[in-house]
């Protein structure tokens, strides 16, 4: 990983489901997705570019993201990610895992 | 991680990497736009987004590196499933990888030679200057008029198209005088023959323009050098100023290294003496040609016109060079050098074709039997999602697991056939020298050939599959795979390649065929009990015919004086050693035009010669001792010169004149000679040559310096041949005498060439038959197996063993009829189209093929038998695994 980037302190895998999530209602260019993803977390999820290219290089390889060259509110080609359908089944899946072992860890943080 | 790093600048070189690049900037210009948006500058701005987004290499890296790595671990796990896939199948990947080194490694040596023999330059620096300049007498250049020192003088002055033009003088065995006498082979060169090959001496100095007048010196090869002094001349240098040859006195200058590209080099070369009266003699002939390097930018049209000129302007009337049909020829070097008899080369460069063809019908033919064992596992894998791709990629890397080390074989294999080769082929069937390189080109195509054809049918199970997926290879009780279009393409492959094993059956059993024929062939002389040995007449001792008649005589006596010795002559030349030609015509009649005339082998002989040989004397009698130096001059002819001069073998009385020739300068007696006898013909170069026409004279009459000595010995034989030599070497202990060779020898030598022809052809052949035989056993097999459980329910409805084992033969036979068939009809395509090609043709001495067409029934005939009876027998041990077969388990089994 790229050493002046900060991997943000996520779950393994989460970085994935976030992107793909952020991807559900239309195709973003990476920019777009790191604003998206700050702005709905208010702030808390800070991607660096670091991760975030090789993050989708990932998606792309494993089929769940599509990527077309567009033009951006610049006026610039940028590259925009889809959601595809198998990528739409894996977030469906991942999600359903991923909130029972978020209410998992809660129910230990409650506990201690 | 060498590797690694390859395959990251690899992948980098890919357009993918622009992108990323492009991505990643249009990301970094949206970070500015906000940063400006925010207040800053447009520099700062600009500053500040570069700081925040870090190093974008190493962005683009990591971002890469994720594909790299699916990519490495993706040829991972196809190695290990390929590896583990053949793991599983021993018999399959051995018998694949067989074939292919088999393949390769036949194709890629026979390419090596023929390219080394016939295609490739000549050694030499600009070896594409250099020519063969002749003068020939007749238009096909089959016979080329000798060439002498004048000529060479007035060419060299008046073709300024040539930068130097080299002759070559005699080329004999002679005695160089040390404290013992050694025989040593001597070529005599014109003093800038090595200057005009380009050749430098490895020791000493190199042939200047004092050598070529008065001063005479001599190079040896390194290899002569060796023999004679026995010492390694790189080490030591040139340590000896002057050595005496036939009494001659010569300075040395230096050592090259022996080449043995236009024929053996001798154990030294001699400088001609340009300046000596038979040199400038232009009646005396000194070679055969000259070689020339042509000046830079000149061609070889203008040098030809230049010589032309030259001859036009200098040759005397009577000169052969202005005879009609006479013409001046300038050929490439390598082109005259390759004339020998290339067409073994091109049949065994053929063969090597067709055993690649066939390796790649049978990997094919594996490979596609493979593939309908597997069609449950792809149907499964399908099944399970498993997409088309991922399968292309997995079965192309089995692809080439399967050739690589196959392939590999086959270059080592090579290697090493060619290291031998060098060493077991017989001389004359290698010209250019023995070190032949591995020709990589050709390993190349071959290997690419057979990883195609694997590639190829790998992949064609893949087209069908999808028919097979499911539907049939996993519904209940669906038997796995046979897949009719694979079924059909293995039959045909099959077909193909038992045709293809007729064709070289065929030409095996043509070359077999004529080497019996050649073992039986007529030699016109009786090899058994005889021995000869052979000695060349040289120094001051041997100048004077009475002193060579005189060695003659005490030769003889010599020989007779040995116990168990019944008969004993000399010869100047003897059968299969071939002899000087001259040139004759029937007394009376006016002298034929130079080159029109008829030629005869002519052979000096002692008394008791033709008992010696076994020869006997058809009509008239044999030389007797009253044929001495004053009687009346007679000669012996044999039948084909009694025909070709008078039509019938009735000319005993009869005269013919033999004419002044310069081909054969000890020829010191032309005249009329009186017939007295006729013997029959002898073989006198190989056994499937044209007759020759020979005259016989007595040795007393027309002494010659080559001595061969023949005995015909009571038996037992041993140690005759010992005493023998013994006895030769007493009588001058000064002269080197050769070894003692018993006559049938020399017939078996005779045949060395057509025996390893047919080693060659039959070694193709059985090659051929095996690949054949394994392609045959696999389909078989395969073809039971997967028709196991209707064996099954046939046997448990109550057929017998014996009918399921007699139909399934019936099967393999009706693949052999038809393929035996198909191979015939190639077999005649192919030799139609080679018409008579392999065969003693006019201007050759030599055919390849002696008393059999090459369209001969009994050869074809078994050929197509053999073929049938390949198919048969390669069946008959699967076909009787079946007739075993337990009609429960075979059912169960599915």
């Amino acid at each position: 990983m790229g050493l002046t980037n900060t991997a943000p302190d996520l779950l393994p895998g989460t970085l994935d489901l976030l992107i793909l999530r952020a991807l559900v209602r239309e195709p973003l260019h990476g920019y777009a997705i790191v604003q998206r993803l700050r702005v709905v977390s208010r702030d808390v999820v800070q991607v660096g570019e670091g991760s975030l290219y090789p993050a989708l290089q990932r998606l792309l390889l494993k089929g769940w993201v599509r990527a077309e060259w567009g033009t951006s509110e610049n006026n610039r080609r940028a590259r925009y990610y889809t959601l595809t359908a198998a990528g739409k089944r894996h977030l469906a899946a991942e999600r359903a895992e991923f909130e029972r072992l978020v209410d998992g860890i809660a129910r230990v943080l409650q506990e201690a | 991680m060498k590797l690694w790093r390859r395959l990251t600048r690899w992948w980098s070189a890919r357009s993918h990497d622009a992108a990323l690049t492009e991505e990643l900037e249009h990301h970094r210009s949206l970070v500015q736009a906000d940063l400006e948006r925010g207040g800053l500058t447009a520099h700062d701005a600009d500053v500040a987004s570069r700081r925040a987004m870090g190093n974008l290499t190493l962005v683009r890296e990591d971002a890469r590196d994720v594909w790299v790595v699916a990519w490495v671990d993706r040829l991972r796990r196809n190695l290990r499933f390929g590896v583990r896939g053949l793991r599983r199948e021993p018999t399959f990947a051995v018998s694949a990888m067989a074939t292919l080194a088999i393949g390769v490694a036949t194709t890629t040596t026979v390419f090596s030679v023929v390219d080394a023999e016939l295609w490739k330059p000549l050694p030499y620096p600009d070896a594409d200057q250099l020519v063969v300049v002749v003068s020939r007498a007749d238009a096909t250049g089959a016979r080329v008029d000798g060439l002498s020192g004048a000529d060479l003088l007035d060419w060299r002055r008046g073709a300024p198209a040539f930068q130097a033009l080299a002759s070559t003088g005699r080329y004999d065995r002679r005695v160089l005088q040390r404290e013992t006498a050694e025989s040593v082979l001597v070529q005599e060169v014109t003093a800038n023959y090595f200057d005009t090959f380009g050749r430098r001496p490895m020791a000493g100095r190199p042939f200047t323009a004092e050598d070529a007048r008065g001063r005479r010196a001599v190079m040896f090869t390194d290899r002569g050098w060796r023999r004679v002094f026995g010492t390694d001349v790189v080490e030591t240098g040139v340590t000896v100023d002057r050595v005496t040859i036939d009494g001659e006195s010569f300075d040395v200058a230096g050592v090259v290294r022996a080449d043995d590209t236009l024929g053996p080099d001798p154990d030294l070369f001699l400088t001609i003496d340009e300046g000596r009266a038979a040199f400038l003699d232009r009646a005396t002939p000194m070679g055969f040609g000259a070689i020339g390097r042509l000046a830079p930018g000149a061609t070889a049209d203008v040098a030809r016109a230049q010589v032309q000129a030259v001859v036009a302007a200098t040759a005397s009337p009577d000169s052969p060079m202005r005879q009609p049909g006479h013409a001046v020829l300038v050929a490439s070097l390598v082109g005259w050098y390759g004339r020998g008899d290339a067409r073994p080369l091109y049949f065994f460069l053929g063969a090597s074709f067709i055993v690649l063809l066939l390796t790649a019908v049978n990997v094919a033919a594996l490979l596609v039997g493979r593939a309908q064992r597997r069609s449950r596992e792809f149907a499964l894998r399908g099944a399970l999602g498993g997409g088309q791709r991922a399968l292309t990629g997995q079965l192309l890397t089995e692809a080439v697991l399967l050739a690589m080390p196959g392939g590999s074989l086959g270059l080592l294999l090579s290697v090493w056939a060619l290291g031998a080769l060098a060493t077991a082929m017989p001389p004359g069937v290698l010209f250019r020298g023995t070190q032949i390189p591995i020709d990589l080109r050709m390993a190349v195509f071959a290997i690419g050939v057979t990883t195609l054809t694997a590639a190829v049918f790998v992949l064609m199970p893949l087209a069908t599959a999808r028919r097979v997926f499911l539907a049939g290879a996993l519904g209940a009780g669906g038997r796995a795979g046979a897949g009719v279009a694979e079924g059909r393409a293995r039959v045909r492959l099959l077909v193909a390649q038992m045709a293809l094993t007729v064709v070289l059956l065929a030409g095996a059993g043509l070359f077999l065929r004529s080497y019996v024929g050649l073992a039986h062939v007529p030699l016109g002389f009786d090899p058994s009990d005889a021995f000869s040995v052979s000695a060349t007449l040289s120094g001051p001792r041997y100048d004077t015919e009475a002193g060579l008649r005189d060695y003659a005589a005490a030769a003889r006596d010599a020989a007779l004086a040995i116990p168990g010795v019944r008969v004993a002559a000399v010869g100047s030349s003897s059968p299969l050693r071939s002899g000087p030609v001259v040139n004759y015509a029937r007394a009376g009649e006016p002298a034929p035009a130079e080159g029109q005339a008829s030629r005869a082998i002519l052979r000096a002989v002692t008394p008791g010669f033709f008992d010696g040989f076994g020869m006997p004397i058809v009509r008239g009698r044999a030389f007797t001792a009253a044929d001495g130096t004053g009687a009346p001059r007679v000669a012996i002819v044999n039948e084909t010169l009694a025909e070709q001069a008078f039509g019938t073998t009735e000319v005993i009385g009869r005269v013919i004149d033999l004419l002044p020739n310069a081909r054969a300068p000890w020829t010191r007696h032309p005249g009329p000679l009186r017939i007295v006898g006729v013997v029959p013909n002898v073989k006198e170069v190989g056994l499937n040559e044209v007759d020759f026409a020979d005259i016989f004279v007595p040795f007393d009459q027309m002494p010659a310096p080559w001595i061969e000595l023949v005995a015909r010995v009571a038996r037992p034989r041993a140690g005759v041949g010992e005493a023998l030599r013994r006895a030769m070497a007493a009588i001058d202990p000064s002269l080197p005498v050769g070894q003692v060779v018993p006559l049938d020898a020399r017939v078996d030598d005779a045949m060395r060439e057509d025996r390893f022809n047919t080693l060659v052809v039959v070694a193709f052949a059985a090659l051929a038959v095996l690949l054949a035989a394994v392609g045959v056993y696999g389909s078989v097999a395969y073809a039971m197996e997967a028709r196991q459980r209707e064996f099954g329910v046939r046997l448990a409805m109550g057929a017998t063993p014996r009918r399921l084992i007699l139909g399934a033969l019936a099967r393999a036979a009706r693949l052999g009829l038809v393929s035996a068939v198909i191979g015939l009809a190639c077999t005649l395509i192919v030799a139609r189209l080679m018409g008579n090609a392999l065969y003693l043709v006019p201007g050759s001495h030599n055919g390849l093929l002696y008393g059999v067409e090459t369209t001969d029934p009994a050869t074809l005939g078994a050929a197509f038998a053999a073929i049938v009876a390949l198919a048969v027998a390669a069946a008959f041990v699967p076909a009787l695994r079946c007739g075993r077969l337990d009609p429960v388990s075979a059912l169960r089994k599915e």
